[in-house]
């Protein structure tokens, strides 16, 4: 079973626009389905929805979180061998190389507001080069 | 979890139409991925004879079992087809960002057949696939044409894009396949049967996942390997590798060598980093195979590999890499960011055309990816035009007033910038050098250097006589990545396979050319493992480190989940070599009429450099393959015991099932 959506759902379509594969559809302000053949599971939808009406492939329902709380990539410059592994999986496409990283260049997150905070580069590093964290808490 | 997709998609572009095929867990067993599965599914559905450039051709664009599920080396596509080139099984192998691609749109192997009536591309994103109008584009090299496509189809994924340039819509037999701003599947002449079916473009913005059986178990492998590779070469000059190629190639003894220097060079300098090496100990040819390093003297001072890493701005990795042998170079105010030289390239443009133009050959590199041409076969063209004018069988008249000197930087880049449109007198070579002789005097034969209609690459048999049988012996000839001697030596199968013998780490010269048992079992074995890892969608470069530091065969378990033996992964490369064997054999090809060209073998013996006085008996070779491997001895067609024993009678039988 991939994320769906059950009744309590009141059509917002938060999760329509933030879905990176398009994977939802309805009418607004009425119940939206989720395409199973389509969803791969990165629980976006589950952390946008404000109405709690997501569950996830395991049968749970999501948790809602603020934008700001959601988990991002952190790359470990030590560990990466540079392999893209990550930047390919993310569906949203917003961890790139960056240049000027050195000679064999590493990625890095330039497009922070569009990561869904999904994990799967996380889950993709072979050599565990990514750590996921909050931005707002490590900083302070 | 499986770390294949079990599905294929095939595009009818006849009818515009697509279904997928699901397959099997056993389909994957018995064949892998990549070119074991391309092999099933051509052999099945193509029909016998089929007319490489026709509707019935099938190109496949196959994915390795292991891509994306978080083992190394595996980001490695394969383009399959029947071959315009050479009439043969033909297949081509990439990097970049394309094999996980396919994997994440779904599919295992994407296969066209079928013409279309103009020019198209196929999109597939997350709602599936597309056939669009590819009108735009048509006429545009691959890089234009993949920065447009990604351009129009810039949603939340950026796609991944192959296109073929101006030479595969030309529909020359040397053209290949591009992706990723100018890497390209260059051999056996399948941009041409993209061309042919009007298909320009394939662009891929799937998100599916990937996953490992054992996904804990794999990434251990992996981390472990990403250390077992790094071997620190950063001071090392190329001066250092040019002497140590010397020493080799002039050694009273063979010296079998060891994968961690190769991936030393490869991270250091990329596979260019091999031709100081090379050079010194014969194995890279001069002047259409005819000459030797002395007719060049100095060639190494005067084309330094350390220049390249001076003008590289960064390195490049295929996907899923630890290593990085490839480069981004840029030559300020002359040439723009493009991938850098390959050794094959390099020997291309330099050596076998008698030039040490290496900013020449930076051009014509970048020229040649983007409109995408094979660099092995398009420099073996060159080289071939220049010995037939230096002959005396191509003159001024012919050429249009240019003279094709040995080492001219202007016939070069005249000649190429006319093959790659098909125009001027560089229309002759468009097709490769058999054909091109064809339409020349019959001594121009002897001159035109091939296996089967494909130029050789660059790797003198003289030094290694396995890359001669291999290039003859193998279902698609011509090529270096199917075997040799070196590669026994460096993917170290005796660690993991029993029953194979270590490689001495000096042995008398002419125990080369024996097709004793030792030899032949080693070549069989290489010829295995070679089908089995393109089946896994491993890198060539990543396997020539060794079995014992890139755990392919513990991945091909962690991944799949299938928990088989070394030697029963290599019985499925061998059931794959003898079905592209049978492939061939359908087509009516004979096995022994495809040979390296004589001048490889040493007729007549060269008389200097590294190989001098060498010449060996190739038939003897390929005689001791086939035996080893259970195809007659005599025909080289694989015996119905053989075909039997590998599970392959119910395929190659008329309307086969897999
Ligand atoms: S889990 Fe992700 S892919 Fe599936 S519907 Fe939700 S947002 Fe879309
Ligand atoms: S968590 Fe990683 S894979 Fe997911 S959107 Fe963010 S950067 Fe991309
Ligand atoms: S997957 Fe890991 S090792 Fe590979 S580039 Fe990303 S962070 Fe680096």
């Amino acid at each position: 079973m991939t994320h769906t959506i059950i009744e309590a759902c009141t059509g917002c379509t938060a999760c329509v626009k933030i879905c990176p594969v398009a994977a939802i559809s309805g009418e607004r302000k009425h119940m939206h389905v989720i395409n199973a053949a389509i969803c791969i599971d990165c629980g976006a939808c589950g952390r946008i929805c404000p109405s709690a009406s997501i569950i996830n492939e395991e049968g749970e329902l999501c948790q809602s979180l603020k934008k700001s709380m959601w988990l991002k990539p952190v790359v470990l410059q030590s560990k990466c061998v540079a392999c893209g592994a990550c930047i390919q999986v993310c569906p949203t496409s917003v961890l790139e190389f960056d240049e000027t990283s050195g000679e064999h260049v590493i990625p890095t997150l330039f497009d922070e507001k569009n990561c869904i905070g999904c994990s799967f580069c996380e889950a993709a590093c072979p050599t565990h080069a990514i750590e996921m964290s909050v931005p707002a808490m490590s900083k302070t | 979890m499986k770390s294949y997709t079990g599905k294929v998609l095939w595009v009818d572009l006849t009818h515009g139409t697509w279904q997928e095929e699901t397959l099997s867990d056993e389909i994957y067993k018995k064949y892998l991925g990549g070119i074991g599965l391309g092999a099933a599914l051509l052999y099945r559905d193509m029909p016998p004879k089929a007319d490489p450039l026709g509707p019935d051709n099938i190109l496949g664009f196959m994915t390795g079992l292991l891509t994306g599920a978080g083992s190394f080396f595996t980001g490695r596509w394969m383009a399959v087809a029947k071959s315009p080139l050479t009439g043969t099984w033909g297949d081509s192998n990439c990097g970049g960002t394309l094999a996980l691609a396919i994997k994440q749109s779904g599919y295992d192997g994407i296969l066209f057949k079928g013409a279309s009536d103009h020019p198209v591309y196929l999109y597939i994103d997350s709602k599936g696939p597309q056939l669009l109008d590819a009108s735009p584009y048509w006429g545009k090299d691959a890089i234009e044409t993949e920065d447009l496509l990604i351009e129009t189809h810039k949603s939340k994924k950026k796609p991944a894009v192959a296109a073929i340039g101006r030479a595969g819509e030309k529909l020359s037999l040397i053209s290949g396949i591009v992706n990723d701003r100018g890497r390209i599947a260059g051999r056996s002449g399948l941009g041409a049967v993209m061309g042919s079916k009007k298909l320009k473009a394939v662009v891929l913005a799937g998100s599916k996942r990937v996953r490992a059986h054992d996904p804990i178990k794999t990434k251990w492998l992996s981390l472990k390997c990403s250390r077992d590779v790094m071997l620190p070469l950063q001071l090392l000059p190329s001066r250092l590798v040019s002497m140590f190629g010397s020493i080799i190639g002039h050694l009273p003894m063979g010296m079998s060598q060891n994968g961690i220097l190769v991936a030393g060079i490869m991270r250091k300098w990329g596979s260019v980093g091999t031709l100081p090496a090379s050079v010194g100990m014969g194995d890279t040819p001069f002047k259409n195979w005819a000459g030797t390093k002395y007719d060049m003297p100095g060639f190494n001072q005067k084309v330094d590999t350390d220049f390249i890493l001076k003008t590289e701005k960064r390195k490049y990795h295929c996907r899923e890499c630890p290593l990085g042998c490839g480069g981004i170079v840029e030559l300020e105010g002359k040439q723009a960011e493009s991938h850098k030289l390959e050794y094959e390239t390099s020997a291309s443009f330099l050596t076998m055309l008698m030039s040490t133009d290496l900013e020449l050959a930076y051009e014509m590199n970048d020229l040649l990816n983007r409109e995408g041409m094979d660099t092995i076969s398009a420099g073996g063209c060159v080289a071939f035009a220049m010995e037939c004018y230096e002959k005396g069988w191509i003159t001024r008249e012919d050429t249009g007033g240019s003279e094709l000197n040995w080492g001219s930087s202007e016939a070069i880049r005249i000649l190429l910038t006319q093959m790659v449109v098909r125009q001027g007198f560089g229309a002759l070579l468009t097709d490769g050098v058999k054909r091109a002789a064809e339409k020349l005097v019959p001594q121009a034969a002897d001159s035109a250097i091939h296996a089967g209609g494909q130029e050789i690459a660059y790797h003198d048999p003289r030094l290694d006589p396995g890359m001669g049988l291999h290039a003859s012996v193998d279902p698609t000839p011509g090529r270096h990545t199917t075997g040799a001697q070196l590669y026994y030596d460096l993917y170290k199968l005796w660690t993991r396979v029993p029953g194979l013998k270590p490689a001495a780490l000096f042995y008398p010269k002419e125990t080369k050319f024996e097709a004793d048992e030792y030899r032949m079992k080693g070549a069989v074995a290489v010829s295995n493992f070679t089908q089995f890892y393109n089946g896994m969608g491993m890198c060539y470069f990543g396997m020539l480190i060794g079995v014992d530091r890139v755990p392919v065969f513990e991945w091909a378990n962690s991944v799949t989940g299938w928990n088989l033996k070394p030697e029963e992964y290599m019985e499925i490369g061998r059931r794959i070599q003898t079905l592209r064997q049978m492939f061939n054999i359908r087509e009516g090809i004979d096995p022994r009429k495809i040979n390296v060209s004589k001048r490889l073998l040493g007729d007549p013996p060269q008389t200097a450099g590294p190989n001098k006085g060498v010449s060996f008996d190739l038939k003897k070779l390929k005689k001791g393959y086939w035996k080893e491997i259970g195809w007659d001895a005599e025909t080289g067609i694989p015996t119905t015991e053989t075909v039997a024993e590998l599970d392959l009678t119910d395929l190659v039988k008329v309307g086969g099932v897999l």
